[in-house]
């Protein structure tokens, strides 16, 4: 009897280090993460809840909810959130055709294919900082070309800097941003194009159907995962990104290029307020998590149909 | 249905020449099988028919059209993969009709169709499963299906059965072959696979290096080869060939291997002279082992590789390899030395100059007397 329990005992021994000799190889890159990713999220998180303004470092402490409900009564939050809007999808929208176009015009065969190629993948390359600079001053009538041309052909009365014109002062991150995004989209559809099997445009061909046939019935199924993915990564990113617009503009003239990520770096490193910056950068996480999610719903209905 | 001509078809890449004046008439209704080694041109020859290789010269003909210059789509042909090229986003149903899609043809007309077919191919119950749901069989009989759905002019076939496995592609042959019968269609059939091309074809065409070898009907080609590429491709085991000399021994013309045997010639031959060198093929099954006596040659027996059915014995002679196909059991054991008798009336001539046929003219004069090996 007595060894029938040590038996038993030594079985549970044995569970016991079969369950967690694997977390203990895996605990490394565990604490890593917990270190890197969980605990920085988490410290952003609380701050949302507390008030943290280094120009009033006495003030502190929770405060609640407080600071979502003066981003509701916040009216450059909402003009922010706006602009957002505004920059992502038009930025979106235009990345994604050009890239799709340049990713079917690179799929042909022609002569000095490799090097258009990696001149088209350039801009990508670009620091956006030097990319931001450079487009800042294309659009300056002293240094630059554009308001000169855009004048000539009656884009605008005169050649003026359109970065501080607060109507279309938007227009000139979006076009850098255009410029800077187009690279990715072709460079993931080209790589999803040439993954297409051949012969499958060969029975197409046999079969009878034109080149936009094929391209809507054949091309574009192949296409659509990618597509997916790759909007729904294109999207976070731009909403996300503000280094373009901080170089270029600044959120002026009068909060009229001003986005969510770059109000919240303003708030958080120009006005030192961390705590209401935290908790606009808590929204825009909920957001992006909202809209991820209908995406990503879309898409297993679709892959379903 | 339509006839296929081709006149002095030529195709080169860049320098290499992959198909050389070419010239073929496939009769309407009649089964052409291309066949060849690998790299021979045969695909290339079969894409060139479909329109989606372009040729460097020469003329395509589909029934009295030209179409040297018309797009794939225009030829009114159909054609099925070595890989089946069956669309994987589409069902099957979509799968077969898309050549009717693609034409605005009416929904309720297409799915008539397509439903008629996948009748006669037994694919009713699988009509709305997506091609990676299928068995290989089964999206074979899908790639005949939309190809048949069509009504082509004429089909083509590229290696559509070297995916399947051997059971299998026995079984798709005899339902190829009964496809062919029920739509009395031209069919245009490449393969690597010379029993494929005896079971199935009409007609066939051995191809080498981009050169038509010989064209003519499956049992031609085995009993009279052209050449010696044509005797050594057709036919597994393949041919048997002994370098000889033709000599005169006593007032007959007999052949003398190396090693001094004779072989008596029992036909007459065109253009067959005294001294002349000549490649003397031999199939395995008209080779036998005696079991006393010295035969027309003597060889060691290198393999045995029974198959039950029958049993096919490699030995030695003169340092070439000499296969012998027998349906019985010989018995013979690794090293032994044999006695072989050559059915010499089955013998194939063939000149080591040119390396064409010798052809054997009729028997207008009594048969020679047969003298055996001593």
């Amino acid at each position: 009897m007595n060894t029938a329990v040590v038996a038993i005992k030594s079985q549970k021994k044995i569970d016991f280090q079969r369950v967690l000799e694997p977390y203990l190889y895996l605990s490394p890159a565990l604490i890593i993460i917990a270190l890197i990713i969980i605990t920085p999220t988490i410290v952003g998180f609380s701050y949302a809840f507390q008030s943290i303004e280094l120009l009033n470092p006495f003030n502190g402490g929770w405060v609640g909810l407080a600071h979502f409900k003066a981003m509701f009564a916040d009216r450059y939050f909402f003009s922010a959130l706006g602009n957002t809007l505004d920059w992502t999808l038009i930025s979106l929208f235009f990345q994604f055709f050009l890239g799709l176009g340049l990713a079917l015009l690179l799929n042909r065969r022609f002569s000095g294919r490799k090097l258009v190629q990696a001149l088209v993948f350039l801009p990508w390359a670009v620091p956006t900082f030097l990319s931001g600079l450079t487009w800042a001053w294309l659009f300056n009538p002293i240094i630059g070309i554009l308001p000169h041309w855009m004048s000539s052909v009656g884009l605008l009365s005169e050649p003026y800097n359109i970065l501080s014109d607060p109507q279309l002062a938007m227009y000139g991150p979006i076009v850098a941003n255009v410029w800077f995004g187009i690279p990715f989209f072709a460079i993931t559809l080209l790589a999803a194009l040439q993954s297409v099997p051949s012969d499958l445009y060969e029975a197409a061909a046999i079969d009878g159907a034109s080149p936009w046939q094929v391209f809507v019935k054949i091309t574009l199924p192949f296409l659509a995962p990618m597509i997916a993915i790759t909007v729904m990564l294109r999207t976070i990113w731009i909403a996300n990104f503000a280094d373009l617009i901080i170089v270029m503009t600044s959120g002026g003239p009068a909060n009229s290029t001003q986005t969510l990520p770059s109000y919240i770096f303003t708030t958080a490193y120009r006005r030192l307020d961390f705590g209401y910056a935290s908790a606009m950068a808590v929204m825009l996480l909920v957001l992006l998590l909202f809209y991820t999610a209908i995406l990503l719903k879309m898409r297993s209905k679709l892959a379903k149909a | 249905m339509a006839s296929i001509t081709l006149n002095n078809l030529s195709k080169h890449f860049d320098k290499t020449q992959v198909l050389k004046n070419i010239n073929i008439e496939m009769l309407e209704g009649e089964f052409v099988v291309l066949v060849g080694p690998s790299g021979c041109g045969k695909s290339t020859l079969l894409r060139s028919i479909a329109g989606l290789e372009q040729i460097s010269g020469g003329d395509i003909f589909i029934g009295e059209t030209k179409v040297n210059e018309l797009a794939p789509k225009d030829r009114d042909i159909s054609m099925v993969f070595q890989s089946y090229a069956l669309y994987p986003h589409m069902s099957v149903e979509r799968n077969m009709g898309f050549s009717l899609e693609v034409q605005k043809v009416p929904k309720a007309q297409i799915k008539k169709i397509v439903s008629e077919v996948a009748e006669s191919l037994g694919l009713s119950q699988l009509l709305d499963r997506k091609p990676k749901a299928l068995s290989g069989g089964q999206r074979q009989r899908v790639a005949m299906g939309r190809a048949i759905v069509r009504h082509p002019k004429a089909f083509l076939f590229d290696e559509p059965l070297s995916n399947l496995d051997a059971q299998l592609r026995v079984q798709m042959r005899l339902e190829i072959k009964a496809l062919h019968q029920r739509l009395k269609s031209t069919i245009v059939y490449v393969t690597h696979d010379q029993v494929e091309a005896m079971t199935l074809a009409d007609r066939i065409v051995v191809l080498n290096a981009g050169v038509i070898q010989q064209v003519g009907p499956p049992l031609e080609i085995y009993d009279r080869p052209a050449n010696l590429f044509v005797a050594g491709f057709m036919g597994s085991p393949s041919m048997n060939f002994i370098n000889t000399q033709v000599i005169m021994d006593r007032g007959q013309l007999c052949l003398q291997t190396t090693s001094g045997d004779k072989l008596p010639l029992v036909h007459q031959y065109q253009n067959l002279q005294v001294g002349m060198h000549i490649s003397c093929g031999i199939r395995p099954e008209h080779v036998s082992i005696l079991d006393s006596g010295f035969g027309h040659l003597q060889g060691r027996v290198n393999a045995l590789e029974p198959t039950g059915i029958s049993e096919q014995i490699y030995c030695d002679y003169q340092g070439e390899n000499l296969c012998i196909y027998s349906m019985q059991r010989s018995g013979c054991k690794e090293n032994q030395a044999i006695a072989l008798q050559l059915d010499v009336h089955k013998l194939h001539l063939f000149s080591e100059q040119t390396g064409l046929r010798l052809q054997q003219l009729p028997d207008a004069i009594a048969e020679y007397k047969v003298v055996s090996g001593e």
